[in-house]
């Protein structure tokens, strides 16, 4: 195994890491969480969410805010934003923006949440 | 997440580059200000910072003898290839281990999962594991003046770390403190002050070819032996190296920084995936991570052995392209020089990280440290820093 062997393994590697990638953005989508009659199964479950921003606040680098749908709401923390995604956030909550939110569906002192993990518009 | 991976890729190679800098303190840093909320995806970022630092860590190990305490154990053959002109031969052995380890413990996957969720009681196996390394050690000795010396260089080392790791009250950063105490200081020192000392020029062109099925089957014994390594908390990889060197004594060096490499990224690999499943960190600053909560999903479990492969194979692609002009850079400057500048600044980190007290713990390990040195003994009896405070724990 010399350096010219290992390179090939190593740009193939590359290629393959890339492939998956790209597998995976086109082809795995969360579930989407209705807010109306939430699905228990989904718990744990990474999901989605469409919807408008109400009662936006950060706290020690922490946004906290809740997203509603046909008058349902439901509460979203944010851990550690980015100041670019803040903004984003901040935008959509002032204009009034439908936005949706994907994260992970859970409990916080068995008060249903979701942990964002992104979000487009 | 390709240009979080990309950046962490690049820092990682940067970072990793200056000797005794520890990834422990490099999460400090990035948390106290507040680095990582630059990046939508910091945790990629991270990742692949992590993994970069730690390969690209073996090239300052070689030529300056500065371990990174995951992996203190590549550290002897290292030096040892170093010494023989063979620095090459050893960085592109332990990139070798950590490709194929990489691979192999993305593979092990659903194996670390069925253990920690139903064998966690190896403990008992460990305490066993750790007296045959120590007995093994002294009883190997032919003279009982031998014997005596290695039995008080595990000693003095072993009763540091109890002060230190078990029972610590007053050192900051102990693990960093004393490795660089015990391992890199006095190597340093004796480097510099000595009278014969020539520059040993390193070669640039590959002296051993290993061949894939070595390779590949040395990777994978260091991925297996890093599964249980793991499993088992206050148990470091580079632990699980010296207990895997007693087991094994007939490997040859370039083979055992194959295994050696293999068990260091296998085991940060696998530390990623107990957060993410079980929300256990086995490595320091993983504690700092979650404590922040940069959150894991299982769901991206994909996306990370995705992102882990890309920087593996980015980091090791692009520092093979470089190696033979750090070579050259190296073998065109005087070594003692260069010590000198990293005896200083590591000097300055600790500093930094110390107060009057720690100062002094810090001084005590680097006179045990001279121990081996003094008596021509191989400083692996000095991993009786953590051998002892380990067993104890496990006692």
């Amino acid at each position: 195994m010399d350096e010219i062997k290992l390179k090939t393994f190593l740009i193939f590697a590359i290629i393959i890491s890339l492939l998956i990638f790209l597998f995976y953005i086109l082809f795995f989508k969360a579930p989407v969480l209705d807010l109306l009659s939430p699905d228990i199964s989904l718990l744990e479950k990474v999901v989605s969410v469409s919807g408008t921003l109400k009662d936006f606040s950060i706290e020690n680098n922490n946004l906290f805010f809740k997203i509603c749908n046909f008058s349902s709401c439901i509460d979203v923390v944010y851990f550690n934003p980015s100041k670019t995604n803040v903004n984003l956030l901040q935008n959509s909550f002032s204009f009034k923006k439908e936005i949706k939110i994907t994260g992970k569906y859970t409990l916080y002192q068995s008060k249903p949440e979701i942990i964002l993990y992104k979000f487009e518009d | 997440m390709i240009i979080e991976v990309i950046l962490g890729v690049l820092t990682g190679i940067v970072l990793g580059l200056i000797p005794s800098l520890h990834i422990n303190f490099v999460s400090y840093l990035f948390i106290s200000f507040s680095i990582f909320l630059i990046f939508p995806n910091h945790l990629f970022f991270f990742l692949s910072l992590s993994i970069s630092q730690l390969i690209t860590n073996y090239i300052p190990q070689t030529f300056f003898s500065v371990p990174n305490t995951e992996n203190i154990m590549s550290l002897f053959p290292l030096h040892r290839l170093f010494l023989k002109q063979q620095a090459y031969d050893g960085i592109f052995l332990c990139f070798l281990g950590s490709f194929f380890g990489s691979l192999f413990s993305i593979l092990l996957f659903p194996l670390l999962f069925l253990f920690f969720t139903f064998f966690i009681g190896f403990n008992f196996l460990i305490s066993f594991a750790i007296i045959f390394t120590i007995l093994s050690f002294i009883f190997s000795q032919k003279k009982l003046k031998e014997k005596l010396i290695i039995f008080l260089i595990i000693f003095s080392s072993g009763v540091l770390g109890l002060f230190t790791l078990k029972y610590n009250y007053f050192v900051k950063e102990p693990l960093f403190i004393c490795v660089m105490g015990l391992f890199t200081f006095p190597l340093l020192l004796k480097s510099i002050f000595e009278k014969n000392s020539k520059t040993i020029y390193q070669k640039t062109t590959l002296s051993i070819l290993p061949s894939f099925k070595n390779s590949s089957l040395y990777s994978f014994f260091g991925s297996l032996a890093s599964l249980f390594v793991i499993l088992v908390p206050s148990f470091s990889s580079s632990l699980g190296a010296v207990i895997f060197s007693r087991f094994k004594e007939k490997i040859s060096t370039y083979n055992y920084l194959i295994i050696f490499s293999s068990i260091s990224i296998s085991a940060l690999i696998f530390s990623y995936f107990l957060a993410m499943f079980f929300n256990k960190p086995r490595l320091g600053y993983f504690a700092i991570l979650l404590s922040e909560k940069l959150v894991l999903f299982k769901t991206d479990l994909v996306l990370y052995i995705s992102a882990i492969i890309l920087t593996v194979s980015l980091t090791i692609l692009i520092l093979l392209s470089l190696i033979k002009d750090i070579i050259l850079f190296f073998n065109s400057q005087n070594l003692n020089r260069l010590n000198l500048i990293v005896l200083i600044v590591s000097f300055i980190f600790i500093i930094y990280l110390s107060d009057f007290k720690t100062l002094l713990v810090f001084f005590l390990s680097v006179l045990i440290g001279f121990l081996p040195l003094i008596f021509n003994k191989s400083r692996v009896y000095l991993m009786g820093y953590i051998m002892l405070p380990t067993l104890l724990f496990y006692l």
